[in-house]
């Protein structure tokens, strides 16, 4: 459905992006991480027709992306989309709606729960209400691909959770989704692959759960006892160190040979067990991990 | 509605939503018709003669350096101008909506200094309505594509002023309409003589078209057009 090869860009001397490979799959959520300067946006606007590249080729069902905007292939949700502010959402549904020739999607504003405010001038309107009217915006001319650029960033707790069940919706009815987010758990829950752009490049591609399984070592085992112990070595766990509120952590490659091991212990010595947990790396962790294994590079 | 129109109607409305718009199009402009009207031809009844051309200038200059140019530029800012873009959206659109509807307030204003001045303060009607509306327009064009490059060019509003002001107050001062432009020294009639306003007080205070002023005021439409169509390229081409 797209499919990007070596794409280059750079501002000056600052090289932002060197040679992006990626195919993305018709109805995918595809997620866009990266620290900060990473390349994310530069990347989606080149995508989105916004910019231009130097180098590489970017295909969108047969399109480039310019065409893939004028045919309304795309649809676009800006980290920092803006309108004038006089402007009210149906004047804004109305021009945009008026561009692609097709009638005036007032059904999406209230599904975005812009019923009230759709006659309210822009700079009135609210961060999340602003956000919900861009994300009307980008869909009112039913496009297949939806680019989201940090969609929930200064949303509330309630708008994020509403703007996830719209993006799980979405997908319902077959779009296929371009998501950049700081938001781990956000990216984790909402998407099917997942690209990790580290200066520049894509380090890791796959699904959430097989970029976080991919690593060995990284099961951490806690245990809290009823009274301080001298723990021996351990075949299959690794003394990983010692929370704040008195776990004793492992880290161990295997987590069932772990645990026997140090279950197995706790049972020969008649020890009071208060607490044990089994945690797995998460994303976040392993973004971060990821984006270190770069910087040591 | 085709899109097109439908911008120009859109971006009349929302110029009418603005108070900016109504200070600089409607409000000051014909609060200072009346002022000028009333003190100058009181004090120097020979105002009357150039009482029309002079306050249609002064509309259309204020109008377009400071009103227009003010409702363009949040437009030009990179959140908006990426957001139409995004959506298909011509910026080119944009920018012939604000001159059209620019072009109606102006357009409004005009008339009623026309209908008004002559009752109200005696002023002299123009020698030749024809010359006197060719003259307007190929005034008005120009300074509309002024107002319309200042925000192309402006990064912010603070720089915006700044240019509005350069050309706006020159304009007031050095090209006739305040002072006879014959009474300028000679550096200050050299600039003078570089301003749309300038000829077009010198074309609609005629009863016929002087051939150079005519041609002067022509030049500046392609070239301003160049101008735009080069800072819109530069802002279009890459938002980086």
């Amino acid at each position: 459905m797209i499919k990007v090869e070596g794409l280059h860009k750079s501002y000056g001397a600052n090289h932002v992006l060197r040679g992006i490979d990626l195919a993305l799959e018709k109805n995918e959520i595809f997620g866009l991480l990266g620290p900060n300067g990473a390349g994310k946006t530069t990347m989606l606007e080149i995508m989105e027709g916004l910019r231009t590249r130097e180098e590489g080729h970017i295909d969108i069902m047969g399109h480039t992306p310019a065409e893939a905007v004028r045919k309304g292939i795309l649809g676009v949700q800006l980290q920092s989309s803006s309108l004038p502010e006089v402007m009210t959402p149906l004047d804004a549904m109305t021009l945009f709606c008026r561009w692609r020739n097709q009638e005036v999607r007032t059904d999406l504003l209230s599904r975005f729960g812009l019923e009230k405010e759709m006659k309210k001038p822009y700079k009135h309107l609210s961060m999340g209400q602003k956000r919900r009217l861009h994300l009307a915006l980008a869909l009112a001319h039913e496009p297949g691909i939806l680019f989201l650029d940090e969609p929930t960033a200064g949303l509330d707790v309630e708008a994020r959770v509403a703007l996830h069940e719209d993006i799980k919706n979405m997908k319902k009815k077959g779009l296929t989704m371009v998501l950049a987010s700081h938001d781990m758990a956000e990216v984790e829950s909402l998407c099917d692959r997942v690209g990790i752009l580290v200066s520049g490049r894509i380090k890791k591609i796959g699904s959430p759960r097989a970029i976080v399984d991919e690593v060995a070592g990284e099961t951490i085992i806690r245990v809290k006892l009823a009274t301080p112990h001298e723990w021996p070595v351990f075949t299959h766990a690794e003394r990983h160190g010692e929370s704040a509120e008195g776990h004793v952590e492992w880290q161990t490659e295997d987590a069932l040979e772990g645990l026997l091991e140090i279950l197995g212990h706790i049972k020969k010595n008649d020890l009071a067990l208060l607490d044990i947990t089994l945690k797995k790396q998460t994303l976040e962790e392993r973004f971060i991990a990821i984006a270190k294994e770069d910087d040591a590079e | 509605m085709k899109p097109w129109l439908y911008t120009i109607y859109l971006k009349t409305r929302l110029d009418w939503r603005s108070s900016e718009i109504w200070i600089t199009h409607f409000l000051v402009p014909i609060i200072f018709f009346f002022v000028v009207g009333a003190v100058f031809t009181a004090v120097m009844p020979e105002t009357e003669e150039t009482l029309i051309p002079t306050m249609v200038i002064f509309t259309a200059t204020m109008g377009a350096l400071i009103g227009t140019s003010g409702t363009l530029l949040p437009y030009t800012e990179t959140p908006t101008r990426k957001s139409l873009k995004a959506a298909g959206i011509p910026f080119s659109s944009i920018l012939l909506s604000t001159f059209v509807a620019g072009l109606i307030n102006l357009l409004i204003v005009t008339f009623f200094i026309l209908f008004v001045a002559p009752l109200a303060f005696n002023a002299a009607h123009p020698q030749s309505y024809a010359v006197f509306f060719g003259g307007y327009f190929l005034f008005l064009v120009p300074t509309l594509l002024v107002g319309i490059l200042l925000p192309l060019l402006a990064k912010d509003a603070s720089r915006l002023t700044i240019y509005s002001q350069a050309v706006f107050l020159p304009s007031m001062l050095l090209s006739g309409i305040m002072f006879p432009f014959e009474m300028l020294p000679g550096a200050l009639s050299a600039i003078g003589y570089i301003l749309p306003a300038t000829h077009a007080m010198m074309i609609m205070t005629e009863d016929a078209f002087p051939i150079v002023n005519l041609l002067v005021l022509l030049g500046f439409i392609p070239a301003l057009l160049l101008l735009i169509g080069w800072r819109m390229h530069r802002l279009l081409l890459d938002e980086g």
